[in-house]
């Protein structure tokens, strides 16, 4: 029993060693990858391999995904990347739970929050001059 | 002729009968024990488990042969099992990671929207 104990602990040990240094560095990654993951470029390399491994599974998807997703994707990847772990799991949870409320009230809060930033990228577009002349 | 016999009196016919054998029997039967007892230390050290069939094959007349190349062989099949559940496990939680991800990424709302 202790040999093969012993056995199976060696074993793990030979086939986990290589699996951790899997980490894939940015010049290993194929055209296809760097192409999705562009914005991702100068960070990539110190990101962790779970990070990595997350992202990499994005790129499967990229393909199918039209301009404005695709648009999307990039301008919020730093973002995301720039997430603790934990946050990244609250927000999943936020979604998931946001999946599931009704279409109408979805959609009126998506309409909401359209009104809102349209407000505040007109505010921030009036000249800084203009906003502090006194009345 | 109703006779009882207890343990005790079976020994000892035993033990006597034994003693009227010839050399040459005698030495038959003491080289067979030695190569059962040989046989039963090396089977003792190939160690199965009552829930995987230990129990059975323990009570049964079936020996497994012992060999370095068979506890290595349990050893990779019991690391293969491992490793190919882990695989598994880690490609569904990252297939769902990814789909949720994706969603939220390329979504209508900011992720700000779903970020503490």
């Amino acid at each position: 029993m202790s040999a093969l104990i012993r056995n199976c602990f060696l074993l793990l040990t030979l086939v986990g060693l290589p699996l951790s240094a899997l980490a894939q560095t940015w010049e290993n990654l194929n055209p296809q990858q760097k192409d999705a993951l562009s914005p991702l470029s100068e960070t990539w390399n110190s990101l962790s391999e779970k990070q990595q491994t997350n992202f990499l599974a994005i790129t499967k998807r990229y393909p199918k995904l039209n301009e404005l997703q695709r648009q999307r994707l990039h301008a919020r990847m730093k973002t995301w990347s720039k997430l603790t772990p934990e946050q990244r799991e609250r927000a999943r949870e936020k979604y998931k739970a946001f999946s599931k409320v009704p279409k109408e009230k979805r959609e009126e809060v998506k309409r909401m929050v359209r009104e809102q930033q349209a407000v505040s990228a007109s505010a921030s577009s009036v000249p800084a001059t203009e906003q502090n002349q006194p009345r | 002729m109703n006779i009882k016999l207890n343990t005790r009196d079976v020994g000892q016919l035993i033990e006597r009968s034994a003693t009227q054998l010839d050399n040459n029997i005698l030495n038959k039967l003491q080289a067979a024990r030695q190569n059962a007892l040989q046989h039963q230390r090396a089977a003792s050290h190939f160690y199965i488990p009552n829930w995987l069939g230990g129990n059975v094959l323990a009570h049964s007349h079936l020996h497994l042969p012992y060999s370095r190349a068979g506890n290595w062989g349990l050893a990779v099949l019991l690391v293969a099992v491992l490793f190919g559940g882990s695989l598994y496990w880690q490609s569904l939680n990252e297939h769902d990671h990814a789909e949720i991800d994706i969603a939220i990424l390329t979504d209508d709302l900011p992720v700000d929207m779903y970020v503490d």
